[in-house]
């Protein structure tokens, strides 16, 4: 028998056994099997005659099931000759759309766009769907994905991703890294000095952050160091531990996201 | 006369590879005392484990009817572990020709009596032969089934000689057979009334029937019928669905019943899927496949208050790949720890559980650490891999699920729904799938190497092994 009228064969066999089932077999006789479909293991019992031939039935169903056809496809997105962002960075950027220390994301997304890699393809549903709320992270997201943040609100339209960005309304946050300090020596200073003076209170620790993201590099492992070294005081743990945690993140972050050497 | 057999041939009288390889280490001569040969017979008396001896002796006399085993050890295996030892020795050339003992003379002369014979006195040769009554002859049937006669697990009951052991095996056997009649009944009672019926919709008709099998100790089976249980009404086509599953979950309880009449893998596997469990002892004991595995993907689903995990290992190379499913559990919704991360890979052993394939295993012992393998296993075309499946299934047509690894591109169907689809085929994914966006967003509309799950329900994603990075969906 070929593949084909065996298929048609188990087709028939099969809605022939459905419609009794759903009936049920004291209310519809059943009828003798078609052949090669007869019951393994004969019954007297016709539900259990049944159950004999549509067992065989399933399992000839599911074992010959072959791949549907093939729907016309989307158009592709054209190939980005950038080289992909580093499974490290990817992480970094993945443990900040968790919300750890995410007062890092501007500079991800900086140093990103300036060392020429592509965005994790992963990661941006979720960084598009982010955007809808927040303009200027749209701007900063498209402005790496290129070509592919459009393709794929067209793609799948149910995320309800604009094809292009928004607008940043006046005074919202510009989404931009800080600039460094006049004197990023000064800062470390200073922040070393609010450990010593019980001043780095979890109450104050949204403006060190804001000192630690914006300090210059150079100087992150002589704050690291310091972090280390601060006397431990209950009310200032916290605090330290957060600030430890964005210094050595940027750390981290500065290492992965420097340009390829060419 | 016999003609000495060759380590080889030996083995491959093994009745399956755990036998084979339990028998191995046993195969020295320090294990044995008294051990000897002649013409037609080795016998010997194993004495490295417990304090009585086991009583070993292997008939070679008869060259039509194949070797002949007797051991006085409880397991029901023939041979056993210590025949396949006594005859390993005996190849390896550690047997030297000696006078028969008295127990092997003793039994070698009741079978060539037999023989002699050509009559219909077997019964009556057993009766009069004062044997121990655990002593098992080799020429009654090997293997009754647990549920269809004796006490017998898959793993051999070693300690089998303690009657409280024997007798409790025996009732959990009696449990599930009343338990697996029950199923049977309740099924052939939904048949008769039809599936159209109010009851059907119920889901205290499912629970009573699940809670059954579980006294009943077929707690795999009772998560199957919760299982089912949730396909009742979730689409218009839902009467096919749960007539399969129903028809299958039959299918088992009428195999569960009757192991003995099928091959002992399947038979194995029967006994798994019904709910009898394993020793891990026994499938490490078994003869391991040795490769480089990739950790291609992991999936989670909770079962009955526990959360099952399984992983799947795919073989390094090109196509096509072994596949292994390896399960953990994490009782009362603790996260199942992951033991090797997705996209690396492991040098090592996997050893088998018994099954109508050879799928479930467990990592046995591995060599070195675990190193990245970001491209995944070698991609098939997608009619290989449902190719691969319906294979699978005719092995075991209780599957549930099947592992894949295609290179495809995500297509949409409308409705929000999505395929994958290459020059061969589509298949749909899953509809309980969230997080296509992602697939589409990797791959971009070209191809891309997705390995998942393939069930009734649908292609499941799980891992994309895209450029440098193996993303976890």
């Amino acid at each position: 028998m070929s593949a084909e009228s065996l298929g048609a064969s188990a087709r028939s066999e099969w809605s022939t056994l459905v419609t009794i089932a759903v009936l049920g077999t004291d209310r519809r006789p059943l009828p003798r099997a078609a052949p090669g479909w007869e019951s393994p293991v004969p019954a007297d019992d016709p539900a259990v005659e049944l159950l004999n031939r549509a067992a065989a039935v399933a399992t000839a169903r599911r074992s010959g099931m072959r791949p549907g056809r093939s729907p016309s496809l989307i158009e592709p997105v054209p190939v980005d000759p950038r080289p992909m962002c580093p499974p490290a960075a990817a992480a970094q950027l993945t443990r900040m759309l968790a919300g750890q220390h995410d007062i890092l994301m501007p500079e991800w997304f900086a140093r990103c766009r300036a060392a020429g890699f592509q965005l994790p393809l992963h990661l941006l549903p979720a960084l598009l769907l982010r955007g809808r709320r927040n303009p200027a992270l749209d701007i900063a997201v498209r402005a790496i994905a290129g070509a592919r943040a459009a393709w794929l609100a067209e793609a799948m339209p149910e995320l309800r991703i604009r094809p292009t960005p928004g607008t940043v309304p006046v005074g919202a946050d510009p989404f931009l890294p800080p600039g460094p300090p006049p004197d990023s020596g000064a800062v470390v200073s200073a922040i070393v000095e609010t450990f010593l003076d019980r001043s780095a209170t979890w109450a104050a620790v949204g403006q060190i952050r804001l000192a630690v993201a914006a300090l210059d590099p150079t100087w992150l492992p002589t704050l690291i160091l310091e972090l280390n070294r601060a006397p431990f005081h209950a009310m200032t743990e916290r605090t330290r531990v957060e600030l430890l945690g964005v210094a050595q993140l940027r750390t981290e972050m500065l290492a992965v996201l420097t340009p390829a050497a060419a | 006369m016999a003609v000495r057999p060759t380590h080889d041939q030996v083995l491959l009288l093994a009745p399956d590879r755990s036998a084979a390889a339990a028998a191995l280490p046993l195969a020295v001569p320090s294990a044995w005392s008294a051990a000897g040969c002649d013409d037609g017979a080795v016998w010997g008396a194993y004495i490295a484990t417990s304090a009585e001896p086991y009583n070993v002796a292997v008939d070679l006399s008869d060259d039509i009817g194949g070797p002949a085993y007797r051991c006085s050890c409880p397991s029901r295996k023939i041979p056993c572990k210590h025949a396949l030892a006594l005859l390993l020795l005996y190849a390896d050339g550690h047997v030297t020709p000696a006078r028969r003992l008295p127990f092997a003379a003793a039994w070698l002369q009741r079978r060539a009596a037999r023989r002699g014979d050509e009559s219909e006195s077997d019964a009556d040769a057993e009766a009069l032969a004062p044997v121990p009554s655990h002593d098992g002859d080799e020429t009654t049937s090997a293997d009754d089934g647990a549920l269809g006669g004796g006490a017998r697990s898959p793993n051999p009951p070693f300690d089998g000689g303690d009657p409280q052991r024997q007798k409790r095996q025996f009732e959990r056997a009696e449990r599930m057979r009343a338990g697996l009649q029950e199923l049977d009944r309740w099924l052939a009672d939904r048949i008769r009334v039809g599936l159209a019926a109010s009851e059907l919709s119920d889901i205290e008709t499912w629970d009573r029937l699940a809670a059954r099998l579980v006294d009943a100790q077929c707690g795999a089976l009772a998560n199957r019928v919760r299982r089912v249980a949730t396909r009742v009404g979730s689409h218009p086509h839902w009467h096919e669905d749960v007539l399969e599953e129903m028809a299958l979950m039959h299918a088992l309880a009428v195999g569960a019943q009757r192991t003995s009449a099928l091959a002992s893998q399947l038979a194995e596997g029967v006994h798994i899927a019904t709910g009898l469990t394993v020793a891990k002892d026994d499938v490490l004991a078994g003869v391991p496949s040795t490769a480089t595995w990739i950790i291609a993907g992991e999936s989670r689903t909770r079962e009955d208050r526990i959360t099952v995990q399984r992983t799947w290992l795919a073989s390094a190379g090109p196509a096509p790949v072994t596949w292994a499913m390896v399960l953990a559990f994490g009782a009362f919704g603790n996260e199942v720890t992951t033991e090797h991360a997705v996209g690396t890979a492991i040098e090592g052993d996997l050893h088998w559980y018994p099954g109508g394939i050879a799928l479930r295993a467990i990592v046995g012992r591995t060599t070195g650490d675990p190193t990245p393998a970001v491209a995944g296993p070698a991609p098939t075309t997608i009619a290989d891999a449902t190719q691969a499946y319906g294979w699978a299934l005719a092995g075991e047509p209780w599957l549930e699920r099947y592992p894949m690894c295609v290179a495809a591109v995500p297509a949409p169907i409308g409705n929000g729904r999505w395929v994958i689809t290459d020059t061969t085929g589509a298949l749909p994914v899953a509809s309980g799938f969230t997080r296509m966006a992602e697939v589409v967003a990797v791959s971009g509309g070209h191809p891309v190497r997705i390995m998942g799950e393939w069930s009734a329900e649908g292609f499941l994603p799980l891992t994309l092994f895209a450029g440098d990075q193996a993303v976890v969906l």
